[in-house]
């Protein structure tokens, strides 16, 4: 078979690299995703206060900030054994909504978009030869457009800052609750700069990405994938829009049940040292990446606004499985929660209780799951009264970027590539493409985890 | 008054200046026409992207524009159109080229041989960052060291540092210039560039950040001062006073955040109810640690674990 390396992946977030093995025809028979970082997060949390787990999970990605920093809160209060207050759980959930659209248009026009221009419409120092399907004129306005996408974006980061001071790594949302109340002056301020954003998601984005389908309607097929989908559930059911947790395997939803996830470390730069410690190996023969190969019921699952759409229109089964939709699930995903954080911001209440004393520790064990913006997201700590005694995380890009496990199944974005055609291996545009669309964050990827005595926790599927 | 002093004049009293991007480019882009687009490279080591993040927030105009304006932007992993073989050419004329403008984002890992961070690969050799740093700083002009983790190791050095990362400045012998904060403020960056393609390297601190904006505490210019004079301390988190008693690191924090604010002059950490926790500063995060911690009590817990392997 010959090979394909693409390193670096541009145009996404951290390190990957890509190693395509194709056979007659240039057919993609196996497939190799390489995350290439590694920080070591869950050693860095060991011995810290819990409380200071809000503010530091966040420095794990500086485009899902919010996701960590909510998930870690929500994590710290079941260690504390304290419930917030409605209006706490609505604007924390308006703000990570926030957080979602930022990534979404971000990811769109900035990271995937030039896959399908000529880039000199972009900028007069790039030179990326390539021959695009749409006119000059329509390249104009969709470059046009990704400039736009800077200003809609970096709004939907100043609605996060109206609360959380700044952002990325805020800091009022924090595991008390949230510091700056809403007041009428503050919520005509998000309220306004939702209004625009959601302007540009209807009246430019969407109709974007649908020209984009219909432009390259060959990658409506490419990229499938496995189509097992998983999510940890989005948002309160409570209060109206959200996005229900669940596996999709076979064509049959299922319920998540945490205790199923496993992860493997054969293909991993990680040795198991003893059976309650795992530590880096970047000189490990058999390993290819510094991801690891999380595993639902032995099986591989995709995360993600694909599988988060999968979930919520079951059983009415998806159309198409693939790069295009993917892109498409993503936008209409941010159109939908652009609608309902206006009416979450809408059903605050004039006055509410939005900081919660945190006391002593009830728990000394907690986990907390809910989707990120590329998929299923879990936190889990065990604690030594207020201090850290172990933490771990599994992030949605360790699920979509995972390599083989030790029975040499693929990970979701290696099980995409194979089957695909390289019509010319000197310029593969088929990887990237298809690698893009699953919005690869590889500073978040990478983590440890004690891999015994971590069954048989329980834990409610709520956000 | 000379055009320099106009300059850091216009850079240290604007933090509550709106229109500072935009005042930039119109008042003193005239005096750049001289000059012609530097190089520029955006180097990615072991990084959360948060600095790339930030820096596509300003606005007004944004900074990307303003880069490709102004800046020749020759590699930047998180947004330029190349990839694979194409990226790596295009850096490998930027580099051999010399007289380039080097923004490093991220700690530089130096356990397993510098294996923790790859910024690519080719024909089955293996590039860490450490290897890249040391092979383009000789031939840069100006080297910056963008976010706390490249210039001080920051949260990617974090206690016990698995990847043994380090800051720019403790792996290269060439002067670096600490752009710090976690992540940092465009205008911090954008302002350290205008100077160096109009001028030269700015006046830095002990710790070479810029002292155009990291010239003072925070402390020092704090809108809650007067309660601190006043022993007057916040509670809870949420209260209106000073964060002093809730772990505020603003005392020994180089920064104008007060001034400056965050998002376009939205908001900053005290005025949404909640300690600053230092983030510019060498020692980010350990030293801020507990951050709901009072100053005089914080301690880093000592690693009770073995130490990392490398």
């Amino acid at each position: 078979m010959a090979k394909i390396t693409l390193s670096p992946v541009t145009r996404i977030s951290g390190l990957l690299s890509i190693e395509a093995f194709t056979g007659a025809g240039n057919i993609v028979r196996e497939a190799n995703c390489s995350g290439e970082q590694f920080r070591g997060f869950e050693l860095m949390l060991k011995g810290r206060k819990v409380n200071d787990a809000v503010y530091f999970t966040q420095r794990i990605c500086g485009i899902c900030s919010m996701a960590h920093g909510v998930t870690a809160a929500n994590l710290v209060r079941r260690i504390y054994g304290v419930t917030v207050s409605k209006e706490v759980s609505i604007l924390q959930q308006a703000l990570l909504g926030a957080e979602f659209l930022q990534n979404h248009i971000r990811h769109f026009y900035l990271l995937v978009l030039p896959d399908y221009l000529d880039s000199q419409f972009l900028t007069a120092s790039y030179s990326k030869k390539m021959t695009s399907r749409f006119s000059p004129d329509a390249q104009q306005h969709l470059a046009e457009h990704y400039y736009l996408a800077m200003d809609y974006s970096a709004k939907c980061h100043e609605m996060l800052a109206i609360y959380g001071g700044k952002i990325p790594h805020q800091h009022g949302l924090v595991a008390e609750g949230i510091t700056l109340p809403p007041n009428a002056g503050n919520r005509l301020q998000f309220l306004s700069l939702l209004a625009e954003v959601r302007g540009f998601i209807r009246e430019i984005m969407l109709p974007d990405i649908y020209l984009l389908a219909e432009t390259y309607p060959d990658y409506l097929e490419i990229g499938t994938g496995a189509a097992r989908f998983i999510s940890f559930g989005l948002f309160d059911p409570r209060f109206g829009g959200h996005f229900p947790a669940g596996i999709i395997e076979n064509h049959t939803l299922h319920p998540v049940l945490p205790e199923e996830i496993h992860e493997s470390i054969a293909h991993a730069w990680y040795r198991q040292v003893d059976p309650s410690q795992v530590l880096p190996a970047p000189e490990k023969a058999s390993a290819y990446t510094w991801v690891k190969a999380p595993r639902y019921n032995g099986l591989s699952f995709e995360g993600g606004p694909l599988a988060r759409k999968a979930i919520r229109a079951y059983p009415q089964p998806l159309l198409k499985v693939g790069t295009m939709a993917r892109l498409i699930a993503r936008a209409e995903e941010a159109d939908q929660i652009a609608g309902w954080i206006a009416k979450w911001m809408n059903d605050l209440p004039e006055q509410g209780k939005y900081i919660q004393e945190l006391k002593t520790p009830q728990q000394q064990e907690a986990v907390q799951i809910n989707d990120a913006p590329r998929g299923p997201l879990l936190h889990r700590m065990t604690a030594n009264n207020e201090d850290i005694a172990s933490y771990d995380i599994i992030t949605p890009t360790t699920w979509n970027f995972s390599p083989k496990d030790e029975t040499g199944l693929r990970g979701p974005v290696e099980e995409a590539l194979v089957g695909t055609e390289i019509v010319n291996p000197e310029d593969p545009v088929e990887i990237g493409r298809i690698v893009r669309a699953f919005d690869p964050c590889l500073s978040c990827a990478t983590h440890l985890i004690d891999l015994e005595g971590k069954q048989g926790v329980q834990v409610e599927i709520t956000t | 008054m000379s055009l320099q002093n106009q300059f850091e004049t216009y850079c240290r009293t604007s933090g509550n200046n709106p229109s500072f991007r935009e005042g930039l480019v119109n008042n003193f882009s005239r005096n750049l026409a001289s000059h012609s687009k530097p190089p520029f490279i955006w180097f990615e080591a072991s990084a959360c992207s948060g600095d790339s993040i930030s820096t596509l927030n300003a606005v007004k105009p944004n900074l990307a524009q303003i880069l490709e304006e102004l800046l020749d932007v020759r590699y930047w992993n998180a947004l330029m159109p190349e990839q694979g073989e194409a990226a790596i050419q295009r850096l490998l004329t930027t580099v051999e080229s010399g007289n380039f403008i080097l923004a490093v984002e991220g700690a530089i890992p130096t356990a397993g041989q510098g294996r923790y961070a790859i910024p690519f690969k080719q024909n089955n050799t293996v590039f860490t960052s450490a290897e890249l740093l040391l092979w383009m700083a000789p031939k840069a002009k100006y080297i910056i060291a963008v976010g706390t983790c490249a210039a001080f190791g920051g949260p990617s050095a974090a206690r016990p540092n698995p990847s043994q990362s380090k800051g720019v400045r403790d792996i290269i012998s060439q002067p670096v210039i600490n752009v710090s904060g976690c992540p940092i403020n465009p205008d911090w960056l954008l302002g350290t560039l205008f100077h160096l393609m109009l001028f030269d390297t700015p006046a830095l601190d002990r710790h070479q950040r810029p002292t155009l904006f990291y010239g003072e505490t925070i402390h020092s210019n704090c809108q809650r001062r007067s309660y601190f004079d006043k022993h007057i301390f916040a509670k809870d988190l949420g209260d209106r006073e000073c964060m002093f008693s809730l772990g505020c690191m603003g005392p020994i924090t180089g920064s104008d955040c007060p001034y400056r604010m965050w998002n376009d002059h939205l908001n900053w950490p005290v005025k949404d109810n909640t300690p600053c926790i230092g983030c510019t500063e060498p020692g980010f995060p350990d030293k801020s640690s507990p951050f709901f911690t009072p100053l005089p009590e914080k301690q880093p817990k000592p690693d009770e674990r073995r130490p990392s392997h490398g």
